[in-house]
């Protein structure tokens, strides 16, 4: 009731509802927009000749089409791999999550989990809707504890999430060819 | 389903039960002008027994009145009707169609062989021309849809992943969820890429694993009752009899794997229909050794009727409900009525007057029968046999429907889930969708797993009741089930009911017949709940509305006849509805 009664009475004032939401605001911090690290020659190189070599079957079997897809995906693959992830703004409000420039409130959100990747922590959160699916948020070192606090205030926290089939096969190819060590 | 159920019965229940009246004769000829003559009632009795004839050949595809049991069909040729003698009675009738329908949704087209055969046709830089498409006419139509959704998947995978990588490359403002979501996704991304290429192996795999597990479940169970009618690997498609299979030494793989038991629900359920048709009816049996089923599946039943008509009889004579209750059980007293309405249907068939229904009427009006034993009285009183024929008829049948349904929808299910695997494949990228590869794999699992379980439940049922009848030492009996239930006698005689004797049948076994047809009609709900797989929602709608079609456009169209008394003329309606759907 007290969060109420500092709503401002004149809603189309600019300043008010700025100094509104920076009050109600629990946390922010700018990060990544991704995990990303940079890739090794040998990334590049090895993820060349596999594809090559998938490229080299499929040309046999004449399926031009998956050739196509295969290469689209290389493509992809390294534009993510050279394309630095710019700075994003993440915030944490009473109404919910603002990351850069879309905001999801409470009640879109689901749950979330943690994960590490590229050595960067990672909330991942789960919508209602089916899309986006799930939300990425990198936290900077240190703020993991803070930012997983406000969470579990609105959001269930899974400890665990097990892997559905695709990731756990996915999981099984990377360890298989390590494309920087190959 | 309930408007159908209720349309077949009422059906089969008033075209049936004119099927015999030898019985109802006018011995004497009335002198007024206004009363029936015997002529007249000869020509009645002719054309009830021509429509119960027309209504059993339709149904059965044997006939009671012509010698060899031939139906008398039409035959249109050159705009004009003609009849001729069909002579083969599994081909024809709505249970042995039906039967034959569940035989041949055991032919999937689906094999691994489908996507062996298209890689080897598109293997080398110089192929081959043809004529016809794909080129190879071993190959399954469903595969070049199935390319067609695949190729479809392919094109928006090319399309989104190049933009996506163009407006990065440029740093061009795109939503940023979007990279989240693909650079997140990317193994498994690459995961859905090669199994939705792989979908329709996948799909033949199990197709053929289903193949396996059918001659498994069938030589398993085989032996105990072998029955070579009911070979599934004759790849004919012909219910020949195949010694190696009997003996368990075939093992040739490509048989196994390209088996088609086509027929053999129509040998599992014809046969268990149309046996007892003919025994109660007093009939040659159709084949030779028809089979054991089929001549349980009614003269079991009868001695229990028998044995709560005799119970009725007790109370007629004075007995209390309660003591009536335990001369139900009672071995002694249900002998007595089976024999009992053994002679009671004998009178009526003679064609001499029914004294038996008003005795027991009345008898019974004093006892807590006082409603019941009337109604059934009546009934008796119309033609007992007419009665059960089509209470058991009508049973089997709707239970027949039940599992054709049922193994429809699976059928539909594996056709739908294969052709659009890469779709719903592809939807496993959304996290939270709910779909993906695992959602589609159980759900087909479950399918698969359904044909060789209902193949395995009637096999099972087939042997239990087999065993039953063979047990010369006496089965374990259930509690509270009367012992002429279990082991009655019948009688065979043209036109007469078998509740009389000669050999021994045990009702047991049609028990068991009875609950193998509705327990396998209910198996693929148990299997998917089991394995936590909804039911495709577009196989279950358009299940829904082919089975209730005129009710779906009614109530799309707002319109309901029962409401609008004013639109019972037929101009009316059809100008009410052009008008609601915008026609002329």
């Amino acid at each position: 009731m007290q969060e109420e009664n500092i709503i401002p009475k004149n809603a189309n004032d600019k300043e008010i509802i700025k100094t509104f939401h920076q009050e109600t605001t629990f946390f922010a911090w700018d990060a990544p927009s991704r995990p990303w690290k940079k890739r090794t020659k040998a990334y590049y190189s090895s993820s060349i000749l596999i594809s090559f070599f998938i490229e080299i079957i499929l040309f046999l079997f004449s399926q031009y089409i998956i050739m196509m897809t295969v290469a689209a995906f290389i493509f992809l693959i390294f534009i993510l791999a050279t394309v630095e992830p710019k700075n994003f703004h993440y915030r944490v409000t009473r109404e919910g999550i603002l990351i850069e420039d879309h905001f999801y409130i409470w009640e879109e959100l689901y749950d979330f989990y943690i994960q590490q990747r590229f050595g960067r922590d990672v909330v991942y959160i789960h919508t209602r809707s089916i899309l986006p699916g799930i939300l990425l948020l990198v936290v900077n070192s240190g703020d993991l504890e803070n930012v997983k606090e406000l969470l579990t205030r609105h959001i269930a926290f899974r400890e665990f999430i097990k892997p559905t089939i695709t990731q756990m096969i996915g999981a099984w190819l990377t360890k298989l060819f390590p494309l920087e060590e190959l | 389903m309930k408007n159908l159920t209720k349309i077949i019965f009422f059906f089969l229940f008033f075209s049936l039960s004119f099927i015999k009246q030898p019985g109802y004769v006018f011995a004497q000829q009335s002198n007024s002008s206004n009363s029936l003559t015997t002529n007249d009632v000869i020509n009645i009795n002719k054309i009830v027994d021509g429509v119960g004839e027309i209504a059993v050949c339709q149904l059965t595809g044997i006939s009671l009145i012509t010698k060899q049991h031939d139906c008398i069909t039409p035959k249109y040729e050159n705009g004009q009707i003609s009849y001729v003698r069909n002579t083969d009675p599994n081909n024809f009738g709505i249970l042995t169609i039906t039967t034959n329908l569940i035989g041949q949704l055991y032919s999937i087209p689906i094999s691994t062989n489908d996507s062996l055969v298209y890689l080897k046709e598109n293997f080398g830089i110089v192929h081959p021309a043809y004529a016809d498409g794909l080129g190879a006419n071993n190959i399954h139509a469903l595969l070049p849809v199935w390319l067609i959704f695949r190729n479809l998947c392919l094109s928006i995978f090319i399309l989104l992943l190049t933009i996506i990588g163009i407006l990065i490359m440029f740093r061009a403002p795109i939503d940023q969820r979007t990279i989240f979501t693909i650079e997140g996704q990317l193994p498994n991304i690459i995961i859905i890429f090669i199994l939705f290429n792989f979908s329709f192996a996948i799909v033949g795999l199990m197709a053929d694993g289903m193949h396996v597990a059918n001659n498994f479940v069938f030589n398993l169970l085989d032996p105990i009752a072998p029955n070579p009618a009911l070979n599934p690997i004759n790849i004919e498609g012909n219910a020949q009899n195949n010694s190696n299979v009997v003996s368990g030494s075939n093992t040739d793989i490509p048989t196994i794997l390209t088996g088609q038991p086509n027929h053999i629900f129509n040998y599992y359920i014809t046969n268990a229909y149309i046996g007892p048709l003919e025994n109660l009816l007093g009939l040659t049996p159709l084949t030779d050794s028809p089979s054991i089923i089929g001549y349980n599946l009614l003269n079991g039943l009868l001695p229990g009727v028998g044995t709560l008509f005799g119970t009725l009889q007790a109370i007629s004579h004075g007995l209390s409900p309660i003591e009536g209750l335990f001369y139900m059980i009672s071995a002694d007293m249900a002998a007595p009525g089976a024999t009992f309405m053994g002679d009671l249907a004998s009178r009526i068939e003679v064609g001499g007057t029914n004294l038996w229904a008003p005795v027991l009427g009345v008898g019974a009006s004093t006892a807590a029968y006082a409603i019941l034993v009337p109604i059934i009285m009546g009934l008796i009183s119309l033609n007992i046999a007419t009665i059960f024929q089509v209470i058991l008829i009508v049973s089997v049948f709707i239970g027949v429907i039940m599992l054709l349904i049922m193994l429809i929808k699976a059928f539909m299910s594996i056709i739908f889930s294969t052709v659009l695997a890469p779709l719903a494949i592809v939807l496993g990228i959304f996290p939270g969708s709910g779909e993906g590869f695992g959602h589609w794999a159980k759900g087909l699992i479950a399918d698969f797993l359904l044909f060789p379980a209902v193949l395995g439940l009637f096999h099972l049922g087939y042997d239990i009741a087999s065993v039953i009848n063979t047990d010369t030492t006496g089965f374990f009996t259930p509690l509270f089930i009367p012992s002429s239930l279990l082991k009655a006698t019948t009688d065979h005689g043209y036109g007469q009911l078998n509740f009389a004797h000669s050999g021994t049948i045990n009702g047991l076994s049609l028990i068991v017949i009875y609950f193998t047809i509705f327990a396998a009609a209910s198996l693929r709900d148990v299997l998917r709940k089991s394995l936590g797989v909804a039911d495709n929602p577009l196989v279950t709608a358009a299940m829904g509305i082919a089975l209730g079609g005129s009710k779906q456009v009614q109530s799309r169209l707002g319109l309901k006849m029962s409401k609008i008394p004013e639109l019972k003329n037929t101009a009316q309606f059809k100008s009410a509805m052009l008008g609601k759907i915008g026609g002329p």
